[in-house]
């Protein structure tokens, strides 16, 4: 459920030495959201996360948390969790006592460690030093130091980087999971299919400057790109290809992706069931929006 | 809050491996150096003397447990910064190249309190260090060639009864554990500017030699210049056995370091606080 927003980001601005990385950057994180940070490398996407978690000290601009600014008081950082890009953690020490370690400095009960391993499926490896962990078991571990004292919003900085395809999905899972259990969460990535899937909200950096901030309810409503599945594609095409203002964009033996302003009644008019269409439907394309 | 600070840096320290290299290396040399002196003792003895011997008449030797350890410390003392620095110098470069502070600093905890716990862990490794050192080093000449009169040269030779000799051998600990503080102190603030940990231990070496040489470097500016640099007390701990005690040095001493530590802890201060985390 999405309500008022949680975090609001006023004309945050950085400057590295004499570069610009953020330019002005403005948007809010509604309650109960997923917001997906989206850009290529270099766009300000980690330095965004960093000025938030309190990494970066001088940065221009305001933050918001439920209204109270985060300039000049960490105290919100008890509501927040974060995981800054790859996982680091102190490798001669075993994930039991990293987690111990963290739990201290904000007050959280210690017997949460040994439920949050299992959460994150690492409980056998609970008295393993971190430096014998793969890297998709140091990530795991990452979500699991993020959510150590319950926050309310998640930050996560590029959560899939590199991991493999079923490390992919499972932390995909993880963060859909914790979602659903009322965390907000925010994620940067420049893996721009993973969004689709698992954000309710976008906003796109692009040279440190916001260049979308949208739902991706909107976003579905507005594009204009269709799927079309069809054992019967050719008789499609040419049904198709009598419609006014239509372009396709790509074929293969059973899909056609169509750029139409027609909407998805007035589509489906011209149709009929010797067509043996198997499905229609939009299509997002994400990259579209970097343009 | 602070405690649990101590504590966790305490955890970071006392489980690695490195953290016990200083007192492993002190370890293994001491008996080597009592057995080196315990052997070479009628050459040593001749040394110490000198032409005395065409004046006066010994009886018994001079060569004991005292003297060996007032001869390791005074040989060794000048290679203490190596052995003293080596946590000061990872402590937050280590955490910059480990990336470490990523997680650990977005925690609701101050920036100024992750410093203090820091310089706590710093100055009681370096402290402990120091005391294992003169403890180790009195503990095995002791055992090795037993105890007596500590013959030191202070105008002429000067002997201190070993009713008097614990009492110089502490108040000479406290003098150079002073200085090893202000120079672990040195090497925390160049860590926390530093990303790698062998640039604090390098700087840190180089400043104390250069300071070491200006001391013995017979020139005046230099003369004028030597009482306010701590690098000028590092042999302080030698007047410990002097008679009477040199107390108003020991105070330049006190004042100068600690004008130097603290100076070195508020620029950590300020430049940690300040600093970025990028890494």
């Amino acid at each position: 459920m999405i309500n008022s927003s949680l975090v609001k980001i006023e004309k945050v601005s950085k400057y590295f030495g004499k570069a610009r990385v953020l330019n002005d950057v403005s948007f809010e994180i509604p309650k109960g959201s997923v917001l997906g940070i989206l850009g290529p490398n270099g766009s300000g996407k980690s330095t965004l996360m960093r000025i938030i978690a309190g990494l970066i000290k001088s940065w221009d601009g305001n933050i918001y948390l439920e209204g109270k600014s985060i300039i000049d008081d960490n105290i919100y950082l008890h509501r927040a969790g974060f995981l800054i890009e790859d996982p680091a953690f102190y490798e001669h020490l075993t994930a039991a006592e990293n987690l111990m370690m963290l739990s201290r400095l904000t007050d959280s009960p210690l017997d949460n460690i040994e439920r949050l391993l299992k959460r994150v499926d690492l409980n056998r490896s609970a008295n393993k030093l971190v430096r014998k962990f793969s890297y998709g078991m140091k990530q795991r571990l990452g979500i699991a130091q993020a959510i150590l004292n319950d926050p309310d919003i998640l930050f996560l900085d590029e959560p899939s980087n590199g991991l493999d395809p079923h490390g992919i999905v499972q932390m995909n899972k993880t963060i859909s999971n914790l979602n659903k259990q009322g965390k907000t969460i925010c994620l940067s990535t420049h893996i721009v299919d993973h969004v689709k899937d698992l954000c309710s909200h976008i906003i796109i950096l692009k040279e440190g400057s916001l260049i979308l901030d949208d739902s991706i309810e909107n976003l579905f409503k507005n594009t204009t790109k269709y799927d079309i599945k069809s054992d019967n594609i050719e008789s499609i095409k040419n049904k198709l290809s009598q419609l006014k203002n239509l372009t396709i964009l790509e074929e293969t033996d059973k899909k056609l992706t169509i750029d139409s302003k027609l909407n998805l009644s007035e589509l489906l008019k011209n149709f009929s069931e010797s067509d043996n269409l198997y499905s229609i439907n939009k299509k997002l394309d994400i990259q579209d929006l970097f343009s | 809050m602070i405690l649990i600070l101590v504590k966790n840096e305490l955890e970071k320290v006392l489980r690695r491996k490195r953290t016990y290299i200083s007192f492993l290396l002190i370890g293994i040399l001491i008996p080597f150096v009592v057995g080196a002196i315990s052997n070479g003792g009628t050459t040593l003895e001749k040394s110490i003397y000198g032409q005395l011997s065409d004046s006066f008449f010994f009886i018994g030797s001079l060569l004991n447990g005292y003297l060996a350890t007032y001869i390791i410390i005074a040989v060794l003392i000048n290679h203490m910064p190596f052995l003293s620095t080596i946590i000061a110098s990872d402590i937050f470069s280590g955490e910059y190249s480990r990336s470490t502070f990523r997680m650990y600093l977005t925690r609701p905890i101050s920036r100024t309190k992750v410093l203090a716990s820091k310089v706590i862990v710093v100055l009681a490794y370096t402290s402990t260090l120091m005391g294992f050192f003169f403890l180790y080093s009195l503990i095995i000449s002791i055992s090795w060639l037993g105890t007596g009169e500590l013959a030191v040269f202070h105008k002429g030779i000067l002997f201190l009864s070993s009713d008097e000799v614990i009492q110089r051998f502490t108040l000479a600990f406290l003098i150079s554990n002073y200085v090893m503080l202000t120079i672990s102190l040195l090497c925390l603030l160049i860590s926390a500017i530093s990303k790698n940990s062998v640039t604090p231990i390098i700087i840190t070496i180089s400043i104390v030699f250069v300071g070491t040489a200006i001391t013995y470097i017979p020139i005046e500016l230099f003369k004028i210049i030597n009482p306010y640099l701590f690098t000028g007390y590092i042999n302080s701990f030698l007047r410990a056995f002097h008679n009477p005690i040199p107390w108003s040095h020991f105070g330049s001493l006190f004042i100068t370091c600690t004008v130097w530590s603290t100076l070195f802890v508020s620029l950590s201060l300020f430049f940690f606080n300040k600093k970025d985390i990028t890494d």
